[in-house]
């Protein structure tokens, strides 16, 4: 060591003396330092390295010690968006069930004299045989064979066959055994309306025995007649789509498009009592 | 595995395989008719397992399915009962008897329950609401086609069953 001091002494202090002069100096005039400027522009690099290792281990550190604590918050999170989505789907619902009972009270303030009670169609036909719906109402509410069903606009659904506790059972108007007596509002030519297990397939009816000399064509309405009392009158069946004649020649017979929605009915209308119009 | 935990392994499994089937036929199936059809799934299961499991076992499980079909299947509803009980029989023996527990035969067995079980449903409404033969033998038909599409859906699943817990016919 010594002999190095005694080879580069004089060398060192001379370098010694030069930088710290071009520092003083460079302080002095410029904003920076060059010699820092120049350590800081060589390490920026290494600094940006060492950051992002820093930050990734600090990452797998948060990682480590916050999964649980985010696990939670997602699923917090999770929840919060499944009440939402939830009280969402109750106000497209309640929408429509608002809809669907303005409807109903216009038809009520023109019938006054029906009972209704509201059901949800909670089942369809299971088999080919026949086009029935399981509605949630049965004779825990008054609900009774033979009671007519609507939508809430007065369309013909069907009628109550089968009445359980809390459950009942409708054949609909294009089942093959539903028979319920009409007229036709244009005209008042008056019929049966019957199932047909051809037309039933298609979502149709048919509105038999009317007279040969009836003038029906096709959008004719047809209306129930009430004659006998067993359903109420004037509930809309559904709309003429074509007419024939019968094969004796004596009758002719319609097929009806029904004016209700068999497919697409969620919520539908009892009529529990009503008064018999002669 | 004993031959009585067996037997209760096997009929909790076609239990849960028929309450799968019929929800499907119940709920689904009936949302996607075919030519106005719907399929009749259910009875297939019995079939399947009368084929594999014998004219005993086909008949007690034929039975039991008839009569939850019985109270669905309206208005022939009771002639159900005795229609699964007699397919689950047939089944297991002409399987065992003539074709062999092979996919083929088990496919024909199938097939031929869907008939039988269609023309139980057919015949009443003939002789009795006398309703158009046309419309019945179109819809008859098409049920019966779409029916027999779950065959082969459904025999690999009750083969499984079979090979797990299966016994060897006893007709």
């Amino acid at each position: 060591m010594k002999d190095f001091f005694r080879k580069n002494g004089i060398v060192l202090l001379i370098a010694a003396l030069v930088l710290t002069g071009v520092i003083s100096i460079g302080s002095a005039v410029m904003p920076v330092n060059p010699l820092t400027n120049l350590l800081g522009i060589l390490a920026t690099p290494f600094r940006a390295a060492a950051t992002a290792v820093v930050s990734w281990g600090e990452g797998v550190y948060r990682y480590a010690t916050e999964y649980e604590a985010l696990q939670e918050r997602v699923a917090e999170l999770e929840r919060e968006l499944a009440e939402t989505e939830a009280a969402n789907r109750e106000a497209a619902s309640a929408l429509e069930e608002n809809e669907r009972l303005r409807d109903l009270l216009e038809l009520r303030q023109r019938r006054r004299d029906f009972v209704f009670e509201s059901a949800a169609v909670t089942g369809r036909t299971s088999t080919s045989w026949e086009a029935t719906l399981t509605i949630s109402k049965g004779s825990a509410h008054g609900v009774a064979e033979g009671d007519s069903v609507i939508t809430e606009t007065g369309a013909l659904v069907g009628v109550v066959d089968e009445a359980g506790l809390n459950w009942s059972t409708v054949t609909t108007i294009i089942d093959p055994d539903i028979s319920v007596g009409a007229t036709v509002f244009r005209t008042a030519d008056s019929g049966i309306l019957e199932g047909d297990l051809t037309l039933m397939t298609q979502g149709a009816c048919r509105l038999s025995y009317l007279s040969a000399q009836a003038e029906l064509v096709s959008g004719d309405e047809v209306l129930t007649s009430g004659t006998g009392g067993l359903y109420p009158s004037g509930l809309v069946i559904g709309y003429i789509e074509g007419v024939y004649t019968d094969p004796s020649g004596l009758e002719q017979y319609a097929v009806l498009r029904p004016a209700a929605d068999l497919d697409a009915l969620a919520q539908v209308f009892v009529i529990k009592d009503f008064e018999i119009i002669e | 595995m004993s031959r009585r935990e067996r037997t209760r392994a096997l009929w909790i499994s076609y239990g849960i395989l028929f309450a799968v089937v019929f929800f499907l036929e119940r709920c689904v199936c009936n949302r996607f008719p075919l030519f106005g059809a719907v399929p009749l799934a259910a009875p297939v299961v019995v079939a399947l397992a009368g084929s594999l499991e014998g004219a005993w076992f086909g008949t007690a499980f034929g039975l039991a399915a008839g009569v939850l079909c019985a109270l669905v299947y309206q208005p022939v509803g009771a002639a159900m009962v005795w229609a699964c009980t007699a397919m689950g029989l047939a089944c297991g023996l002409t399987v065992n008897r003539t074709m062999g527990r092979t996919f083929l035969g088990c496919l024909l067995c199938a097939l031929g329950g869907v008939v039988w079980i269609e023309a139980v449903q057919a015949v009443p409404r003939l002789l009795f609401l006398e309703q158009d033969p046309a419309a019945v033998g179109r819809i008859a038909g098409a049920e019966a086609l779409y029916s027999a599409l779950f065959a082969p859906l459904l025999y690999p699943v009750v083969r499984a069953i079979h090979e797990r817990f299966g016994l060897e016919p006893d007709y």
